[in-house]
């Protein structure tokens, strides 16, 4: 019984597939990663996404009889563009994920000499070259047009900017390990809708302005953690070894600790 | 007539098992519970979830309603002796009703003490126009994508037009963007059932 048992074991051993132990090459990485950005910045789902938060922001806030002048218009559809960021973000990384599968070319990538990590660090380069960057840049602007306006002013800062592309990675992150482990096209929208109306994706607000008295770093490490969690999970679906779990798993409680301790006494 | 009506009704039995399988379940069950949460999380300390958290929980179920027509096995059966319309219709058959329970389901969640009659002109509508949506998408866009497409066009009908144009924004279906409740949602209602049939006719279907 052993000795067939071990025979079994090293039968299968011998004719199985050695598992890639190279690391996705940078070229490799970086050709997705122009591929995806371009990809994600022009996929309907983040295109129709941005349209639709600006009509909402301007519903919301620009409409009601309020008398506003050009630049207040400017500002609104800059916040508009950039919400719709945040939420175009989510759809367009999930699609992404998902895109080999409904594409039917994931024997393709398969078959490429490169180890199977390379095509989601490939789309996480994606994120970052292009829904972050563009967040970047719509940061820039915001603050731009934002800093003469009475309410919104004051609270604009470093601070803030630095969080609004942390917040984008960190969506794009959570669409893209739900893509990944969750493969349907639904994925998205449950993402968003449970994401904005219940809070399960997150423990406090992504973007928090300085006037809340939130502990900065804490808050800064909480997006941090939160981005590491998504991006292992996603890497784990490629390949389920026991230290990206391990890392997912330890920035998930250093996330729900910097949670826990960034907010003042009271709350926000 | 009767032996018509025995064909169809055969073919009924049918269609039900294999449409059935081919209904994505498990999406529903995980929209159907997000949008529990999302009631219940709208009716927490004193909120009213009939605002915003139902519309939202509705426009969920919607969602899933606009994959309906994404039939992966449509292109084999396509060639069977029932006509589009028929076996949608029985897809629609089986799809409804589970969604109809799990939304009155929702209107009992939280303060809500059952649906009033501008939630459910809302519902109706909402699954009237999902439908619709899904199956002039098919066409124009191919089965892999008319689910987004589709979804696009649904959310933008609940959610986005009556804040953008709404005085005052709101999703409530009992304040919708023009005239009111009964009016706007029979009028969504109405043309949405009109483009559903115009959709399955022979000469949209074969561009």
């Amino acid at each position: 019984m052993a000795t067939s048992l071990r025979a079994a074991f090293e039968d299968a051993r011998a004719s199985g597939i050695p598992q890639a132990s190279a690391r996705p090459s940078v070229a490799g990485v970086w050709a997705l990663g122009r591929i995806e950005a371009r990809r994600m910045l022009l996929h309907p789902s983040f295109l129709i996404g941005m349209a639709f938060a600006i009509f909402v922001m301007r519903g919301a806030f620009g409409s009601g009889g309020t008398q506003m002048d050009l630049v207040e218009n400017v500002a609104w559809v800059l916040g508009g563009i950039l919400v719709g960021v945040l939420v175009g973000t989510v759809l367009t990384t999930n699609i992404a994920a998902m895109r080999p599968r409904r594409d039917q070319t994931q024997e393709l990538f398969g078959a490429l000499p490169a180890p199977p990590e390379t095509r989601t660090v490939g789309v996480f380069a994606g994120l970052l070259l292009g829904p972050v960057t563009l967040s970047i840049v719509l940061t820039a602007c915001a603050w731009w047009a934002f800093r003469s306006n009475e309410d919104i002013g004051p609270h604009i800062d470093l601070f803030l900017a630095v969080q609004i592309p942390l917040t984008v990675a960190a969506l794009g992150a959570i669409g893209f390990a739900i893509g990944r482990w969750v493969p349907s096209l639904l994925g998205g929208p449950v993402v968003i809708a449970a994401h904005i109306m219940t809070g399960i994706f997150w423990a406090v607000p992504w973007v928090l302005p300085t006037s809340t008295d939130v502990d900065r770093p804490r808050h800064m490490v909480y997006l941090v953690a939160a981005i590491t969690t998504w991006v292992a999970l996603a890497l784990a679906r490629d390949r389920r070894t026991a230290p990206r779990f391990l890392i997912a798993a330890i920035a998930f409680a250093v996330g729900v600790v910097a949670a826990s301790q960034q907010l003042p006494p009271g709350g926000l | 007539m009767g032996y018509s009506f025995t064909v169809r009704h055969a073919q009924t039995r049918l269609l039900v098992r294999p449409s059935a399988r081919t209904i994505r379940w498990a999406s529903f069950v995980v929209i159907a519970a997000t949008g529990a949460l999302v009631v219940w999380t709208g009716g927490r300390k004193g909120g009213n979830p009939a605002a915003i958290a139902l519309p939202i929980a509705t426009t969920l179920l919607c969602v899933w309603l606009c994959f309906l027509f994404e039939d992966l096995v449509a292109e084999t059966t396509d060639a069977s002796a029932t006509s589009l319309l028929f076996r949608r219709a029985v897809r629609a058959g089986i799809a409804v009703p589970p969604i109809a329970a799990v939304w009155f389901a929702y209107t009992w969640i939280g303060p809500l003490t059952g649906p009033t009659l501008a939630m459910i002109g809302a519902f109706g509508a909402g699954i009237a126009l999902a439908l619709a949506a899904a199956a002039v998408a098919v066409p124009i866009v191919g089965s892999g994508k008319s689910g987004l497409a589709s979804t696009a066009a649904v959310v933008f009908v609940l959610l986005v037009l009556p804040v953008a144009i709404g005085h005052p924004p709101s999703v409530d279906p009992a304040e919708p963007p023009f005239g009111d409740a009964f009016t706007y949602w029979s009028v969504v209602a109405l043309i949405s059932c009109f483009v559903l049939v115009m959709a399955h006719l022979d000469r949209f279907q074969r561009r």
